[in-house]
């Protein structure tokens, strides 16, 4: 018995060692669970597809001047870039330089200007302009219309202090043929990179540098326009005001301004008209017609001629040329229609009269297209010049000017006042 | 209860009248160690054929007057001694008296496992004993932790002070299938549902014995008890006297890596008197300070409750993230409504917008780890006292109280700070040969206890609102709002190309630009104001001061009826008293009522020499639940002089507790806990208002709601086993299998409710208000075990200890959204090696104890995931200095310092290194 205890012990010292060398081992902690490994986007990044396509050349050595490149190199991020190839990058120099660099030289006098005469800030703007931060295959474009607002790189000055989310838009839009941004063609999509995706275009789609205002009130031919604002305005207050509208960064519109011709036409035929309505003889009229025209665009701000152009009734015809949609029950101005977004068809489309009065049909809008370009934009009013003919069966105005783009919207300039009644 | 205490009154009083005066001898004497001539202190001494005895006092002295005229016959006995009779035929001399130590492996007497006392070895169902003596030499700095050795044993630990241990499964830190009884009262607080023995409760001085019967209970102890009871007896003044105390000095946090180095100290007093053979009474205290075992579980938990997993992410590469020790991250939100929003205020901005929201883009608010929230400054105080009396030789009036106060941590389904935590025990009681009677008190009182949680949701709504409502709830979003001012940060960001998560930490970084950094004063000044806010007003506390009374009696008739049968029966009336202000449970109108009574019954006979028929039943009743019948059966075959085989067949059942029928609790998650009562079918139109399972809209196959009856749980267990003693006595062999199945198991079950009334979409889980409500499985749940104990006594005193337990869960419902919560592990093993008295004079001595553990999967409301396999060393090592009655010990738990979890989102623990010196410690 006691060599049997004698074992046992043994056994226990053996059994206590056992322990020891167990639980010299360490209890493990509860089971971690790591991230699960970052899968880096297997492809070229944007900036490395770009440089590596040789026809992209021209762009690549503009968004290497940009000195945004690294920016699209990283996989991490997600991107949407509206490339112009080398035909297209051509296109734009030729232009910006005035036709100094001719559409026939050779690539390299097209990299030298860029690098010589396009600043690093403007470089800038242009790619983060052709830029969206999301990833936007051209199956997401919608063909609604007139198109999809999409936010740029680019941060909106206005108004001060600077709100990172107030940024240029850009408006990309597919018709059954073709796609735009803006009023560029498409020429090519969805080249798909590991952050992104590439959509190439028929040339820089050039970022607005100013508000209509901007752009407006400059331009002699539409200062019967700039006057008539003045006279429309009277009377009213902030964002009432057309001048407010035109100046205001965030807005988003199109207007159709007709030009001093066009006002002309109007005044003379108004004057005229109400000199009849008052008894006096045609060649009266016609003498008043002429000195209401001569009075160029003074005449909105000459009180003798309030009876005749009354502020309501200017302000009227004005907002027969902002285009809108019902948003939240109300008109307001918040589309911006390129050319190439009207319709080949004729087809209404409201305006800020239909704030006053909802069931106003709109204006008459079609689009003549040759190719991807429109080549004729015409727009016919509900009323007749002079009145008395059917609704939409006057003239129709035609745009002498196109896709004039500020940051606020789009201008097109027509030769004709279009009447809302 | 004010006529039921002057019956007591009445009785005290009658017995105190029927004393009468005898002539009387005086014997006086003193009882030592034969073998170490240590004096011997709480020896039984009796007078042989009468009830006439006394104790030794803590100097091994004993004087009692007997009635008999002289020669009498001396009967003195104590645990580990051999039985000694002595004739005394003259009282003039002091009486000598040498015992001699023995084996006491199975000799001890239990009373737990009918009620009656019965030799463990003959015990009809498994049962486990620890001794005063056992606690004194064991490896663990708390009386508490020497319960976790024990055969088929899992503890969750809360915190240091705040373990809940439980058998065969089901562990939980508010464990209500396993009762816990101190001195015979209940010591689950009755509105928290958490039992709090290490809070308050039996100091360590005063801590006799306790028995933990593993298994179904309910047929002795009431509702409850379905794995197991826990019977804790505080030692008798009569018997064990004079002035003990211990002063416990440690260390924790010995590596720094989650805390610094820092002490611990327990200091414990007891004191008891006898002033005559009639009257004795003692008084204890207990105070415990440390810095507690800190929360540092930072993964991602993804999902709600108890359906959810750790998961990958971090607050930098998830938005969503909620850490699972981190709160205030547990609003989480949608951001695509403040994205719209900003859409349309800016059209601009809403193709760009339109492109992010193809799928909820949620976001959690910033939270706080629960080192900043949670202060680890562990207090814990208790006091008790008890004044004893005997009316007569056969009856004894007891009473008692027990106030405790403290700081611990409890992890529910949520992780609670109990801060200035009060509970007290207040019992009357009378204890006769043939019967007893109780009736005590148990009043709670939640203090400053706070949700860590709901604390720091509401702390970040009060710093910063998430979204700003109107006085009717909706939102009214402004931009000093956190979401709004997130939400433009984030699509700042993406407008310039960045990735998702690059959006994300910079909106984060300027959403929470201003946030109180953890421990300034301002967050400081913002998270008290916050954490004594009550919830239902917008903050964490919780005002608890829920009651129990309870009145219960017992007869054994067994000597009325000639002993043909041991019979006793007896039956008891429980009312709680639900108090918590509306913060705890739906009783913001006014306190809640809750009444329970039931009765038992049973009889044992020696239906032959070698097998005992034990049958029993009990019938209980609640209130808000029809009555149950509980039955029981149990034999016991001798199958030779200390070896018996024992069989059982047992039921228990427990009524949902207070919270499963009252609670409405707002808790992390979102999630609101209701009861299950039909008073909530009502509260929160979960039959009116569309409302689904939480799976079911996971699942994409939206299942409206449909509420049955909640009822009772019940589990009835079948168990064998074998407890003997072989090779002379020195191995003790117990083994036991069981295979027990539960009906109407009760779990919860999320429900989400259409916030509009309007069918919520698809997948769509969270949009809606999550409630959780209590649900009866209607599948049984099953589950077996068994375990083997080996104990055996070397020779010079060394003894060796093993034993090896597992449960299993059976056939787990395949019920979508069930969770049975079993959280035990499959194998569990326990290793000890031990002296309690060797080298010169016998005076040293150690205790080796090394414990392993399977892991397994933790489901719990809190967090569920898994816990890995763990294993710790315990170790003494004593001197003892017999002549001044005192004992130093060196000692740690987790000796290896080898940290462990046994609960998800519980911290981990370390190891406690400590020296004590007790005095007087018996």
């Amino acid at each position: 018995m006691i060599q049997l205890l004698k074992k046992l012990k043994i056994a226990a010292l053996l059994a206590l060692s056992g322990v020891a060398l167990v639980t010299s081992s360490c209890n493990k902690d509860v089971e971690q669970f790591p991230e699960p490994a970052v899968v880096v986007p297997s492809g070229l990044s944007l900036s490395e597809a770009i440089a590596a396509n040789a026809n992209d050349s021209l762009y690549n050595r503009l968004l290497i001047k940009s000195g945004l490149a690294p920016l699209y190199a990283n996989k991490a991020g997600t991107f949407t870039m509206f490339v112009p190839d080398n035909n297209g990058m051509k296109l734009f120099i030729n232009a910006i330089s005035g036709g100094a660099v001719p559409l026939g030289a050779p690539d390299a006098v097209f990299s030298g200007f860029i690098t010589a005469n396009i600043p690093a800030a403007s470089a800038a703007g242009i790619v983060q302009y052709n830029t969206i931060s999301t990833k936007i295959t051209a199956s997401q474009i919608p063909a609604t219309f007139p198109n999809f607002q999409l936010a740029t790189q680019i941060i909106l000055p206005q108004p001060p202090p600077a709100n990172p989310l107030v940024r240029l838009t850009t408006f990309p839009s597919a018709r059954p043929n073709f796609a735009y941004v803006n009023n560029i063609p498409v020429t090519a999509v969805d080249a798909i990179v590991a952050n992104g995706v590439i959509h190439h275009v028929a040339t820089i789609v050039a970022p607005p540098t100013t508000v209509l205002a901007g752009l407006i009130y400059p331009d002699p031919t539409l200062s019967y326009f700039t006057a008539a604002i003045a006279r429309g305005d009277s009377g009213q207050t902030n964002l009432n005001r057309f001048d407010s509208l035109l100046k205001y960064g965030v807005t988003n519109m199109t207007v159709l301004a007709p030009n001093n011709a066009a006002f002309q036409t109007l005044i003379y035929g108004t004057a005229y008209g109400y000199a009849l309505s008052l008894g006096a003889p045609p060649a009266v009229a016609v003498a008043q017609a002429n000195q209401a025209v001569a009075l160029g665009p003074a005449i909105f701000s000459v009180p003798a001629f309030y009876g005749i152009l009354p502020a309501a009734s200017v302000r009227g015809i004005l907002a027969y040329h902002f285009l809108a949609t019902n948003r939240s029950g109300s008109y307001t101005p918040n589309i911006r229609v390129f050319s190439v977004n009207f319709s080949p068809l004729p087809t209404f489309i409201k305006t800020l009269v239909n704030g006053g009065f909802a069931p106003h049909p709109g204006i008459l809008a079609q689009a003549t297209f040759t190719g991807p370009f429109v080549t004729t934009l015409k727009f016919t009013g509900l009323g007749t010049f002079p009145p008395g003919g059917a609704p939409f069966s006057g003239a129709a105005a035609t745009a002498v000017a196109i896709d004039k783009h500020a940051v606020n919207g789009v201008l097109h300039i027509i030769d004709k006042v279009l009447l809302p009644q | 209860m004010k006529r039921i205490a002057c019956y007591i009154i009445a009785l005290l009083l009658a017995g105190m009248a029927t004393n009468t005066t005898h002539a009387q001898t005086t014997i006086t004497g003193t009882v030592e160690n034969n073998l170490t001539k240590e004096k011997v202190a709480a020896v039984s001494i009796t007078v042989k054929g009468t009830g006439e005895g006394t104790f030794t006092g803590d100097r091994g002295n004993f004087k009692f007057s007997i009635r008999q005229a002289l020669p009498a016959t001396l009967l003195i006995s104590s645990v580990g001694y051999e039985l000694q009779e002595l004739i005394v035929s003259d009282a003039s001399a002091p009486v000598v008296v040498s015992l001699n130590p023995v084996n006491s492996l199975g000799q001890e007497v239990v009373v737990s496992a009918t009620r009656v006392a019965t030799r463990i070895l003959e015990s009809p169902v498994s049962i486990e004993r620890v001794s005063a003596a056992a606690i004194r030499n064991a490896p663990a700095v708390s009386y508490y932790d020497v319960v976790a050795n024990l055969k088929g044993v899992d503890v969750v630990t809360s915190s240091l002070t705040f373990k809940t241990p439980t058998t065969r499964g089901f562990a939980g830190s508010g464990n209500t299938r396993f009762t816990q009884l101190v001195d015979g009262m209940d010591n689950q607080a009755p509105g928290l549902n958490f039992s709090v023995g290490g809070v308050v409760g039996l100091t360590q001085l005063d801590v006799d014995n306790m028995e933990l019967l593993p298994g179904a209970s309910s047929a002795l102890y009431g509702p409850g008890g379905m794995n197991g009871t826990l019977l804790i007896s505080s030692k008798n003044p009569f018997k064990y006297q004079g002035l003990s105390f211990e002063l416990k000095e440690g260390i924790m946090h010995t590596d720094g890596s989650e805390h610094a180095p820092a002490p611990y100290h327990n200091w414990s007093v007891r004191w008891a008197n006898k002033i005559s053979e009639k009257f004795a009474f003692k008084i204890s205290t207990e105070l415990v300070q440390a810095k507690d075992w800190v929360a540092t579980d930072y993964r991602n938990y993804k999902g709600i409750a108890v359906n959810g997993n750790p998961s990958f992410g971090t607050r930098t590469t998830d938005a969503n993230y909620n850490g699972i020790n981190v709160y205030g991250d547990e609003t989480h939100i949608d951001i695509r409504p403040v994205l719209q929003g900003i859409g349309g205020q800016a059209p601009f901005l809403a193709p760009f917008i339109s492109t992010l929201l193809g799928s909820p883009i949620n976001v959690t608010r910033t939270g706080y780890k629960e080192r900043d929230v949670l202060n680890p400054n562990t207090v814990n105080f208790k006091i008790a006292g008890a004044l004893h009396y005997k009316l007569n030789e056969k009856t004894e009036a007891i009473l008692e109280g027990y106030w405790g106060t403290g700081n611990t941590i409890y992890t529910g389904s949520d992780r609670y700070s109990l801060k200035n935590l009060k509970i007290a025990q207040y019992k009357i009681e009378l204890n006769n040969k043939n019967w007893m009677l109780r009736a005590y008190t148990t009043q709670e009182n939640a203090g400053e206890s706070f949700n860590a949680s709901a604390t720091m949701a509401f702390f970040n709504e009060a710093w910063k609102p998430s979204v700003s409502r109107d006085g009717a709830g909706n939102p009214t979003p402004k931009a000093t709002d956190w979401l709004v001012q997130y939400s433009q940060a984030y699509l700042t960001t993406k407008l310039t190309g960045a990735s998702d998560i690059d959006a994300h930490n910079a909106a984060r970084a300027v959403a929470d630009v201003g946030r109180p950094a953890e421990g300034s004063a301002e967050f400081t000044n913002l998270f008290n104001t916050v954490r004594s806010i009550p919830i239902y007003k917008n903050g964490g506390l919780f005002v608890d001061k829920t009651n129990l009374y309870n009145v219960e009696g017992q007869y054994n008739l067994t000597s009325a009826i000639d002993n043909v049968a041991e019979v006793l029966f007896g039956g008891n009336y429980k009312r709680y008293v639900l108090n918590s202000e509306g913060t705890l449970f739906a009783d913001r109108d006014g306190k809640i009522g809750i009444n329970e009574y039931g009765g038992y019954l049973q009889v044992a006979r020696q239906i032959v020499e070698r097998l005992k028929i034990t049958v029993s039943g009990r019938y209980d009743k609640n209130q808000n639940f029809k009555g149950r019948f509980t039955p029981r059966a149990t034999a016991v075959f001798k199958v030779a002089e200390n070896n018996n085989l024992r069989f059982s067949y047992q039921t228990a059942y427990r009524f949902p507790s207070t919270q499963q029928q009252w609670i409405d609790l707002q808790v992390g998650g979102g999630i609101r806990l209701v009861g299950g009562i039909p008073f909530f079918l009502d509260k929160y139109k979960l039959v009116s208002t569309p409302t689904y399972s939480y799976e079911s809209l996971q699942a994409g196959t939206p299942v409206l709601y449909s509420p049955v009856e909640f009822k009772p749980e019940t589990v009835t267990s079948f168990e064998a086993g074998y407890k003997g003693l072989v090779f002379d006595g020195k191995l003790l062999i117990d083994l036991y299998g069981y295979f027990g199945h539960y009906n109407d198991f009760i779990y919860r079950k999320v429900l989400v409710q259409s916030k509009n009334g309007a069918p919520i979409q698809l997948t769509d889980t969270t949009n809606g208000n999550s409630i959780s409500v209590p649900v009866n499985s209607v599948e049984k749940v099953k589950t077996f075990g068994y375990g083997i104990g080996l104990d055996y006594n070397l020779y010079r005193n060394y003894s060796v200890g093993f034993n090896l337990s597992s449960d299993e869960l059976k056939d787990e419902p395949a019920t979508v959204g069930f969770y049975s919560y079993f959280n035990a592990p499959k194998v569990r093993v326990n290793v000890s090696f031990a002296n309690s008295g060797f080298g010169p004079k016998k005076v040293l001595g150690f205790n080796l104890v090394y414990k392993y553990q399977d892991g397994f999967r933790y489901q719990g409301d809190f967090a569920t995931g898994n816990i890995p396999s763990a294993q710790t060393l315990d170790a003494q090592f004593s001197f003892k200095f017999p002549k001044i009655k005192s004992i130093i010990k060196f000692g740690a738990n987790n000796l290896l310092n080898q940290y462990y979890i046994n609960a998800i989102g519980n911290a981990r623990v370390g190891g406690l290194y400590y020296v004590s010196f007790g005095y007087n410690v018996y």
